[in-house]
């Protein structure tokens, strides 16, 4: 292939990729100007090693190893690494992403569509801590003081949102649930 | 599945205190999957709320833009070499009589710069000095510096803070003398030589960290901290070869100033950044003369640098290259002949 097709078909493969690789780096990093460095520095090392990438096989899981491998680099040289973000977790959270890239749909929003549906189908005051935490981007100690509650009280509704939010993504099938794992 | 309670402590502390917990009590457990289901809900949610249809673009036309660049350069590179690979004792550098190709792919540079000089402010604040300096760290040019030892540690008494091994101790690296090839944020090549006589190297491709001696195996990591080199000062938090992250503490743990050049031929700019706790550390002073317009640092000056495990007390790098490396350079590979044996270390995070 010459090195015009080429890269003719990487900018393709990269824009199918784009959104979920966005959204893997916002998992796991929370400041927005890293995930823009890491979203770079992925597709970079992918476009100079795609020698090494077997294109009989899915682009993404390959792409998510590159932008791992980078994003554990980054906390390491910050002595920063979180202790839960472990091989095995990132494993996990690896084949949840999998999952997510292969529903039906033409784009990462049709894929993952049902998380919407899932956040209306939560109580009023999960709701308004999702809303609050993510869409409004409040910090906890202020949506506690939004929600009229403890500190510790809002983490916990926020964990407990998370996991009801999980719990209904795994029965639209868009998780797949932690017994059908490897 | 309850949901109550799967989200370990740890995470929520992560995620919704902004803490980072960093301690052994996170173990491993069958509450591993709740545990990453939780964290892709938090993806998912962090990604609807940020997600910008525009800002995705403007990624999408920065990566092509730097690809483009890159391409420019690798054929520069490739024009000029005609296909003459030298080992790392040439610094790998492509040498030739391509000037033509040269004045080309200058040429085609100066058009992507253009824009960006266009822009430029008549006079530069240290933060944006700083910005434009890690930037040009960050891009896949690459460049190569030297190192000179400046000063040494004068033997006169234990400092506290050390421990009598740590005082003691010598260094079986040495610095002076040393090439530090950098291509980009995870891409470089450090060679130095070690008190023995022999050569050490180590560097990272982006894929994968390693490093050798002459007479020794490969030890490759897909960690691509895990040879980052830990001299000079190995107590330092940031590895001393890695020129991003000792930039980018500058932006925290550093107050910062620039001082312009007076008279507008001279483009180079003195930047130093004085740490601002012991506790941070890293060198004392760090002072960088950089070109204001691209950010590229000509010279680096590390003063003060810890010094547990032996190790100079003040560094410089000097940049002596930016002709473009073969693409390969920053692997293992291109540094030996024929097969060596090759210690895979797995990643410990």
């Amino acid at each position: 292939m010459s090195n015009h097709k080429l890269q003719l078909a990487f900018e393709i493969i990269a824009r199918e990729n784009s959104r979920m690789l966005t959204a893997y780096l916002r998992t796991l990093v929370d400041d927005e100007s890293v995930v823009d460095e890491l979203f770079q520095e992925s597709m970079i090392v992918a476009w100079r090693r795609l020698d090494k990438c077997d294109l009989s096989r899915p682009f993404g899981p390959w792409l998510r190893g590159i932008a791992r491998r980078l994003v554990l680099a980054h906390y390491r040289k910050r002595k920063a690494l979180p202790i839960f973000l472990s091989e095995t977790l990132l494993t996990h959270v690896d084949q949840q992403f999998e999952s997510m890239a292969t529903r039906p749909g033409d784009t990462w929003d049709e894929k993952v569509a049902a998380i919407r549906e899932c956040i209306a189908a939560l109580s009023t005051s999960h709701r308004a801590a999702i809303k609050g935490r993510y869409f409004d981007e409040m910090r906890t100690l202020e949506l506690a003081t939004r929600l009229g509650i403890s500190f510790e009280a809002c983490k916990k509704r926020l964990v407990r949102a998370r996991a009801i939010l999980a719990e209904c993504l795994t029965r639209k099938g868009v998780l797949v649930p932690w017994e059908a794992r490897l | 599945m309850s949901g109550e309670n799967h989200e370990r402590d740890s995470l929520s502390e992560w995620l919704d205190a902004g803490r980072c917990v960093q301690s052994e009590q996170y173990k491993c457990s069958g509450e591993m999957e709740h545990t990453a289901d939780a964290l892709v809900v938090h993806g998912l949610l962090r990604d609807m709320s940020r997600h910008d249809d525009a800002v995705q673009e403007r990624r999408i036309t920065q990566l092509l833009s730097r690809i483009e660049q890159h391409k420019v350069i690798q054929v520069t590179s490739q024009t000029i070499s005609h296909s003459n690979r030298h080992r790392t004792g040439q610094a790998g550098h492509r040498f030739g009589s391509g000037y033509k190709a040269l004045a080309c792919g200058a040429g085609v540079a100066a058009c992507l710069l253009v824009g960006f000089f266009l822009t430029l402010p008549s006079t530069l604040s240290a933060a944006k000095a700083l910005e434009r300096i890690i930037q040009s760290v960050a891009q896949s040019v690459d460049r190569a510096y030297e190192i000179h030892v400046l000063e040494e540690y004068q033997q006169r008494r234990k400092p506290e803070n050390l421990t009598e091994q740590q005082w003691l101790a010598e260094s079986k690296e040495n610095v002076d003398g040393a090439m530090l090839y950098v291509g980009g944020t995870n891409r470089h090549v450090f060679v130095r030589s070690s008190t023995d006589g022999g050569q050490m190297k180590s560097g990272c491709d982006g894929t994968e960290s390693w490093a050798f001696r002459d007479d020794g195996p490969i030890r490759v990591s897909e960690d691509l901290t895990q040879f980052l080199g830990k001299i000079p000062g190995q107590q330092q938090s940031i590895a001393f070869t890695d020129l991003y992250s000792q930039l980018t503490s500058l932006r925290d743990d550093y107050n910062i100033e620039l001082s312009e050049p007076t008279d507008r031929e001279n483009r180079i700019a003195r930047f130093v950044g004085y740490r601002k706790s012991r506790e941070m550390g890293g060198p004392k002073l760090i002072e960088i003369f950089f070109d204001r317009d691209d950010g590229m640092i000509h010279r680096m000056v590390l003063d003060g640098l810890p010094r547990g495990h032996g190790g100079p007390k003040k560094v410089e790098f000097v940049l002596v290259s930016q002709e473009s490396l073969d693409d390969r350079f920053y692997s293992h590979a291109f540094h030996y002949d024929g097969e060596r044996k090759e210690k895979r270390k797995e990643a410990q995070p």
